[in-house]
């Protein structure tokens, strides 16, 4: 870059150590700067002008106002879905975090066999989703195919209908959910248990402190800041369910989603209104909506975490 | 208060024996400071002590109670970590409490004995602070009242001022040692730093290996290194050991030039290898005086100025002493000087086994 030979290199010459210093970290910057302006920025910002208008894809937009977000307050199925989502918050965020902290701060006491175990509750994380949604699938069906409901005949328990009823498909799709997410979770708490000083649980053993104690005002304080992160990470995935849910409850003759709307997250819905409906605006609409729950939830967890 | 022994203590870890055998007793209200190089073993017998490091072997007894398998918070001992281990989500008084909110005294017990802790340590204006906010000294001085608080038994030092830059572990120092003047708690001090064991022990136990290679009250030590070890690693500058041969008329012949007459020794044999000692404090520069003293002459190779007093490094038959001087006058390299030390104040070792002759 410093070349000393004509007008431009006489001007980096000029630049002092500072200035030459972020001359390099911009021109390493730009790339991503520009890549994420186009695939990223860009189509978020449009997405906030779709929002307002009656885009069908074969027709040029059209301006409607907010005549988008109104049908949104009237529309059933999207109240239904977004209490959906927050369900699958609800009920995932706490049971996934407390599993993983069961599970991780039980495994960092683990000796023997603790890399093959870590690695076990790992795997879920790294296989794709359908993979694991066709599994669990076949977990719920009825006997004699259902591994759940062969159990359940066995100890002389009624069968279940799991993903045919209204009101066990949410958590049935949920359990598989928070499956997944436990790997990851139980990973980073680890680490997070990891990073605490052995010294402060040795002083405390000296000072008498019973498991309780150290647990409530040494590892959960200093876990916090995991935690916390954690938490914006989980919650951010389970609003944005999606490929698990399409996954178990589509396919064949059945509508994902269903039955009868019942495990049906936003984004589904989202997705439906854009590429079955083919209403462009009423998606965008839906995502902004979504767009600004996560970043009010984010802004939130990210105040409390700065405590 | 109680008196800590220590019998045929072994710690392996593997088939690594970092502790061998070690015995030692350690007087109700007595200051033991464990001294040695990186991996002597003396902060893995300080743990075991402590009770978070089982003992592979031997006996560890605590106001002769055997404590082998009893937990550290049955022992009724108190720590100061290297790392102070404080808990940076809670106050000072938090801190210093933790030990006493364990033991489910009252509250106003807790306040008491906090107060009293922060006042005797000076910090008072400091209980509603965090240890982030306070300064390496500060964060020392509430590990340690967390220590008092508790009214153990024994204290537990785990290098404590090894976090301490050079100017404050000096003062800190000093209020350990007017700590345990106050308190009068048996204390078990590990360091690597002999100055500091040389300060505040009332006995020094110097060790190497996982091994006891001398114990002694400071000025023993010093003054009467049991071997080599002992000799180079107490002491600074250390200690200048040369190799030499007793001569038929009772002297150590360093050198063609240089033969020094040495303290009668009933072992001594002319011919005898010896490994000759003597401190830079004891060697000086001035004619030799009366018979006590002994005296020979060296150039000058390096001279290191250090204000109350002058290092220099002569030249004798090849190799280095390194003697004192005062600093008001510095030497010139080349200059050949009158050195003298007082005869008592020569070492002699067996070069083969490295013990005390």
């Amino acid at each position: 870059m410093a070349q000393s030979s004509g007008f431009g290199g006489a001007l980096y010459e000029g630049l002092t150590i500072g200035q030459k210093r972020a001359v390099t970290a911009w021109l390493f910057l730009a790339l991503p700067i520009v890549f994420y302006a186009l695939v990223r920025f860009y189509p978020t910002a449009q997405a906030f002008w779709l929002s307002l208008t009656n885009w069908n894809l074969l027709t040029a937009p059209g301006f409607i106002g907010l005549a988008n977000y109104q049908r949104m307050m009237v529309d059933p199925v999207f109240w239904q879905v977004m209490g959906n989502t927050l369900l699958y918050l609800a009920l995932g965020l706490p049971l996934s975090l407390g599993l993983a902290f069961l599970i991780a701060y039980h495994l960092d006491r683990v000796r023997v066999g603790h890399a093959v175990i870590r690695a076990l509750y790992f795997i879920p994380h790294i296989t794709t989703a359908v993979a694991i949604a066709w599994v669990w699938r076949w977990f719920y069906q009825p006997v004699p195919v259902g591994l759940f409901n062969e159990v359940l005949t066995v100890v002389g328990l009624p069968q279940q209908p799991f993903l045919r009823s209204t009101t066990q498909a949410l958590p049935a799709v949920l359990v598989p959910a928070i499956w997944s997410l436990l790997g990851f979770q139980i990973v980073i708490f680890l680490a997070g248990l990891r990073a605490i000083p052995q010294s402060y649980y040795e002083a405390a053993a000296i000072d008498g402190a019973g498991s309780w104690q150290i647990l409530r005002e040494i590892t959960l304080p200093q876990l916090m800041p995991t935690l916390v992160f954690l938490c914006v990470l989980t919650t951010i995935g389970l609003l944005r369910i999606f490929d698990i849910v399409y996954a178990m409850t589509g396919g064949g003759r059945a509508a994902p989603g269903g039955p009868l709307n019942s495990t049906k997250p936003l984004v589904l819905y989202i997705y439906e209104s854009a590429f079955s409906s083919f209403e462009m605006g009423f998606a965008a609409a839906q995502t902004v909506v979504l767009f600004l729950i996560l970043l009010a939830i984010t802004m939130i967890q990210l105040k409390v975490s700065k405590k | 208060m109680a008196a800590v022994a220590l019998l045929n203590l072994v710690k392996r870890f593997g088939t690594t024996e970092v502790v061998r055998n070690l015995s030692l007793e350690i007087a109700d209200a007595e200051f033991l400071v464990l001294v040695g190089p990186s991996g002597c073993g003396k902060s893995t017998t300080l743990r075991m002590v402590a009770g978070l490091e089982d003992a592979s072997g031997g006996d560890i007894r605590i106001g002769g109670r055997l404590v082998n398998r009893v937990p550290p918070k049955d022992r009724n001992i108190a720590m100061v970590f290297q790392n102070y281990a404080l808990y940076p989500h809670m106050t000072v008084a938090r801190n210093m409490a933790f030990g006493l909110r364990a033991a489910k005294l009252p509250a106003a017990e807790i306040a008491r004995r906090v107060a009293d802790a922060a006042q005797m340590l000076g910090l008072e204006a400091l209980l509603e602070r965090r240890p982030g906010e306070l300064s390496g000294g500060q964060r020392q001085r509430v590990a340690m009242g967390r220590a008092i608080v508790r009214e153990p038994d024994v204290f537990l030092f785990d290098e404590p001022l090894s976090n301490l830059d050079a100017k404050l572990r000096h003062s800190v120092r000093t209020e350990i040692k007017k700590l345990h003047q106050r308190v009068r708690t048996t204390s078990l001090y590990v360091t690597h730093d002999q100055i500091e064991a040389m300060t505040l022990a009332d006995r020094v136990v110097v060790m190497r290996d996982g091994r006891i290679e001398q114990v002694g009250t400071p000025l023993e030590v010093y003054q009467r290194p049991a071997n080599v070890f002992v000799a180079s690693f107490i002491g600074s500058p250390a200690m200048t050991l040369l190799d030499g041969v007793v001569t038929a008329e009772r002297s150590v012949r360093l050198s063609d030039q240089v033969s020094l007459p040495v303290p009668e020794r009933p072992a001594l044999t002319a011919g005898q290898r010896v490994m000759l000692g003597v401190r830079p404090d004891d060697l000086t520069v001035g004619e030799a005086v009366g018979d006590s003293m002994v005296g020979f002459h060296a150039a000058v190779t390096v001279v290191e100025p250090l204000g109350p007093g002058t290092l220099v490094t002569l030249d004798v038959g090849g190799r280095e002493v390194t003697a004192t001087t005062d600093g008001r006058r510095l030497p010139s390299v080349g200059q050949v000087l009158p050195l003298r030390v007082e005869r008592e104040r020569l070492h002699l070792f067996d070069p083969d086994t490295g013990l005390a002759l």
